[in-house]
């Protein structure tokens, strides 16, 4: 029995939602493919956060994009408490996509509330595809992983990330979700070119983008000299080489759901609309891309 | 290369602490300026956090300013990081690590206001469960009054104070903290019967009614306690506030 009419996410722009757009987006209901959240910030027991996401979830579809789970963790299980937790909002919200992150944060029972990076090593494959197993098979559907943004990767890293990326689908099932932003903050954090990334990803698996903002720090490194070094902290606006590596995506996989991210320095509703909006206007433009065979 | 176990390990140990060994292996480009480049995951972690605790505490960051809580929050990261990736209730140990640092000497009534600031996200976040209205006690014989208990809402507190926690929280509402007499000792009850957290300023008296109340005493037994503490106790208005505040969601008629 389903509580919500609702279900598919269509291939269109989503809104990562924010508690002061709660009462805007109930009295506007804008035009919007879908919304996603934070399911860290609905697992009290009641209150307003659920009163309000219920209240829009009646109007929209939702993906659940958790930053908690620690896929990439040191202990052999995961949290079974987070399990339950992320289950429980899972079954009672109906999200037509869930999704967590190529990364670890969690440490002995801390919580670091940061991605951390992780050699892409076969033990690292290993302990990654098990812990992805056992999300998918608790939560009863796929998960979708999603590429991190790095400031520094481990040496000895056999595989290349899109490499390591395409072998846990093999192994676990589970799809991707691509962010476009994380793409470019790493190329240029590592000094790669993010076009031979994205031609070396394993786009056929991508069931969602992530489009965001990042700032800019100058670093001093010994052989570059003075440079920049971009930080993914989601507090502005998606910049235009961004969209441009998202337009290449796009030509070549067809419009996927499409998610802007803003987290800090939260802006009014007209802002974020306005960008998932420039997102549904490059889907429009490839309607009828196809995959490639 | 260090095993799966040792890397999460050496990571860690150099996340909180700026003056820690930076873990080797770590690349970038060619000659990477590693230990710029580790500041971001340890900024990242500690900036994350004060914000967490900013976003939690609220009247707390007013009262002390951005430096000297920053200042706190880093001190309690140390000590105190998160268990659970659910933010919104990291800090239940805030009030106590503020009553205990010494710096905040000056500021004696901190230390309730952490724990005020718990209790209404505690409210905030509590099960839901529906007030029930006033009418349902006059359906009931007046002889059986003095019997009756009440369940409770899952989202009422009390909290006692030397401070005067009330008006502190009341004129950070108002976005005036002045005038603030700091001799007053006041204590609240919390509830969040639907949207909205409720804070209600209760004398000693009052204090001890919502208590035995919401301790499953009887009505009677309460009003006895409470007059007892205070002759003047005004039982009509308290009675009254125990269903404007949303505090009774059943009535239990002893047979």
């Amino acid at each position: 029995m389903s509580n919500f009419k609702l279900k598919k996410i269509p291939n269109l722009a989503g809104v990562g939602l924010k508690a002061q757009h709660y009462k805007t987006i109930l009295q506007e209901t804008p035009k919007l493919g879908w919304f996603e959240v934070h399911p860290e910030n609905y697992m009290g027991a009641g209150g307003p956060p659920h009163k309000y996401l219920t209240a829009i979830r009646e109007l929209y579809p939702l993906s659940l994009h958790g930053v908690g789970m620690s896929l990439g963790g040191p202990s052999k299980r995961l949290d079974p408490e987070h399990l339950r937790r992320f289950k429980a909002l899972k079954d009672r919200y109906e999200p037509w996509l869930i999704s967590e992150h190529l990364a670890w944060s969690t440490h002995e029972g801390k919580f670091f509330n940061d991605l951390l990076p992780l050699p892409y090593t076969e033990e690292t494959l290993n302990h990654l595809a098990n812990h992805v197993d056992e999300m998918q098979s608790y939560m009863g559907k796929k998960v979708l992983i999603e590429n991190p943004s790095a400031y520094l990767a481990y040496e000895s890293s056999p595989y290349a990330e899109t490499e390591f990326l395409d072998q846990l689908v093999k192994r676990t099932g589970c799809g991707l979700l691509l962010d476009v932003n994380n793409i470019f903050v790493s190329a240029n954090n590592q000094g790669y070119d993010a076009y031979d990334y994205l031609d070396a990803y394993p786009v056929e698996h991508v069931e969602e983008i992530h489009l965001g903002g990042h700032s800019v720090e100058l670093i001093e490194d010994d052989d570059l000299g003075i440079g920049k070094l971009l930080i993914d902290d989601h507090s502005s606006a998606v910049i235009d080489d961004v969209w441009g590596i998202y337009n290449r995506l796009i030509a070549k996989i067809g419009p996927k759901p499409s998610l802007i991210e803003w987290d800090g320095d939260i802006p009014e509703w007209p802002t974020l609309y306005n960008e998932a909006k420039i997102a549904d206007g490059f889907m429009k433009k490839h309607v009828s891309t196809k995959v490639k065979s | 290369m260090a095993s799966f176990k040792q890397i999460h390990k050496e990571f860690v140990a150099a996340l909180l602490v700026p003056s820690a060994p930076i873990p080797k292996g770590l690349i970038a480009v060619k000659k990477p300026n590693i230990t710029s480049r580790f500041a971001v995951y340890r900024n990242n972690v500690i900036v994350g956090l004060i914000a967490a605790l900013k976003s939690n505490f609220p009247i707390c960051f007013a009262l002390v300013g951005d430096e000297f809580f920053k200042a706190l929050a880093i001190d309690f990261i140390r000590k105190d990081p998160p268990t659970s990736p659910m933010l919104f209730e990291y800090g239940d140990e805030f009030a106590l690590f503020i009553s205990q640092y010494s710096p905040a000497d000056q500021l004696p009534y901190l230390a309730d206001i952490a724990r005020l600031e718990i209790m209404w996200r505690n409210a905030y976040h509590a099960i839901d469960a529906k007030p029930l209205d006033i009418t349902k006690i006059q359906q009931i014989d007046a002889k059986k009054h003095s019997n009756l208990t009440f369940k409770t809402h899952p989202s009422a507190a009390i909290l006692t104070s030397d401070w005067p926690i009330y008006s502190i929280w009341q004129g950070h509402e108002d976005n005036n903290m002045l005038d603030i007499d700091l001799e007053v000792k006041q204590s609240i009850l919390i509830c969040r019967p639907n949207v909205d957290v409720l804070i209600a300023n209760i004398d000693p008296a009052a204090c001890i009614f919502y208590s035995a109340i919401m301790n499953g005493q009887s009505l009677g037994s309460a009003y006895e306690k409470a007059i007892k503490q205070d002759q003047n106790f005004d039982f009509n208005y308290c009675f009254g506030q125990l269903f404007a505040l949303g505090l009774i969601t059943d009535i239990v008629v002893e047979k």
